[in-house]
């Protein structure tokens, strides 16, 4: 396989990852000039960060007054399972730091469980060029999906005010659907947890309460059953 | 927020998430911090998923809390179930979403009207 097949590999590799995305990033795009921000600024957000819940999450944040500084800090340990793909997949990056760099920039959790189908495979060229082909298209079909949605969020507010009143339902929506998407019978315990904890918490105080306590609770109980089923 | 502010926190995140990418590859095969978070420590793989959680439940919660009224609980709770009902069905994040948003946006005119 030459490299240049080895990329339209990657870009073949890519349409699922492209079609889960691109709603979402629209989603993403649409809700932030709803909130009032010019179109650019959700461009910068996706460009830049490339992460589709630490984003929204910076979102709510920055819509909610939230103090950036503590969001960005919990977001570093969200964004710690990263260097659990890196640790992961380093074997089949490239050995040149200035090609694995790039790369690794790109690394998301899908294109993460993707790549994990070539973990096998023998590194090289060919395997560089899947997963270039594979992260570039990941990101830029993130980006395209912002902007689409930036444009149409801007567009909309002014023509049908009632979808922009709808789109108040967006990250609400977004987080739900991620929290479920985590919901197995092993994180049941902890999540439940999280959500009573984070309910008493807005009940009384404020947002960054509520996420300091539904994290709190659910590192508690994750770590008790953990010692329960060593002991 | 100022447009500084704004975009030092895009920056901060944006650093942030850059930084715990490309470390893997920039710490020795033998790192210790390497080591433990590819141990996949319960507490560090259940962090991501609570925080959700707790973003889910505050931005749910709260609008009900600092209005309570009927419209708003109705409002809310069909988008909760349609997001939650068409994500078990077609198991896809973004038509989740889509789905709630559109839920949320006609349950509000039609449980004003049928309350009126």
């Amino acid at each position: 396989m030459s490299r240049r097949r080895g990329l339209l590999r990657g870009l073949q590799s890519a349409g699922p990852i492209c079609l889960g995305y691109i709603p979402v990033a629209i989603t993403f795009g649409a809700a932030a000039t709803s909130f009032g921000y010019p179109v650019y600024v959700p461009l910068l957000f996706s460009a830049a960060i490339f992460a589709g819940g630490s984003q929204f999450i910076l979102l709510a944040a920055l819509h909610d007054a939230t103090p950036w500084p503590y969001v960005v800090a919990l977001c570093a340990l969200v964004d710690s399972r990263h260097i659990v793909y890196g640790a992961f997949l380093r074997r089949i990056f490239p050995t040149r730091l200035s090609a694995r760099l790039p790369l690794a920039m790109g690394l998301t959790d899908e294109v993460f469980a993707t790549a994990l189908t070539r973990r096998d495979a023998a590194p090289g060229r060919q395997l560089t060029a899947w997963l270039a082909g594979l992260a570039a298209a990941a990101y830029l079909s993130w980006v395209a999906g912002t902007a689409l949605g930036a444009v149409l969020g801007a567009v909309l507010s002014h023509a049908a005010p009632a979808l922009t009143q709808a789109l108040d339902f967006a990250l609400p929506a977004l987080f739900l659907a991620l929290a479920l998407d985590n919901l197995d019978r092993e994180t049941a315990a902890p999540l439940l947890a999280a959500a009573v904890a984070a309910l008493a918490a807005i009940w009384v105080g404020n947002i960054v309460l509520a996420l300091a306590a539904g994290v709190a609770a659910a590192t508690a109980v994750a770590v008790w059953r953990r010692r329960a089923a060593a002991a | 927020m100022n447009d500084a502010s704004l975009f030092i926190a895009i920056a901060g995140m944006a650093g942030v998430t850059a930084f715990s990418r490309v470390l893997p590859f920039l710490l020795s095969p033998r790192s210790r911090l390497l080591k433990l978070l590819a141990g996949d420590h319960p507490a560090i793989r259940i962090a991501g998923p609570a925080l959700l959680v707790a973003l889910a439940v505050a931005s749910l919660a709260r609008p009900v809390i600092e209005s309570p009224t009927r419209p708003t609980l109705l409002s809310y709770g069909i988008g909760a179930v349609a997001t939650a009902l068409v994500l078990r069905w077609r198991q896809s994040v973004g038509l989740a979403v889509v789905a709630g948003i559109v839920a949320f946006g006609l349950a509000g005119p039609a449980t004003r009207w049928l309350l009126s």
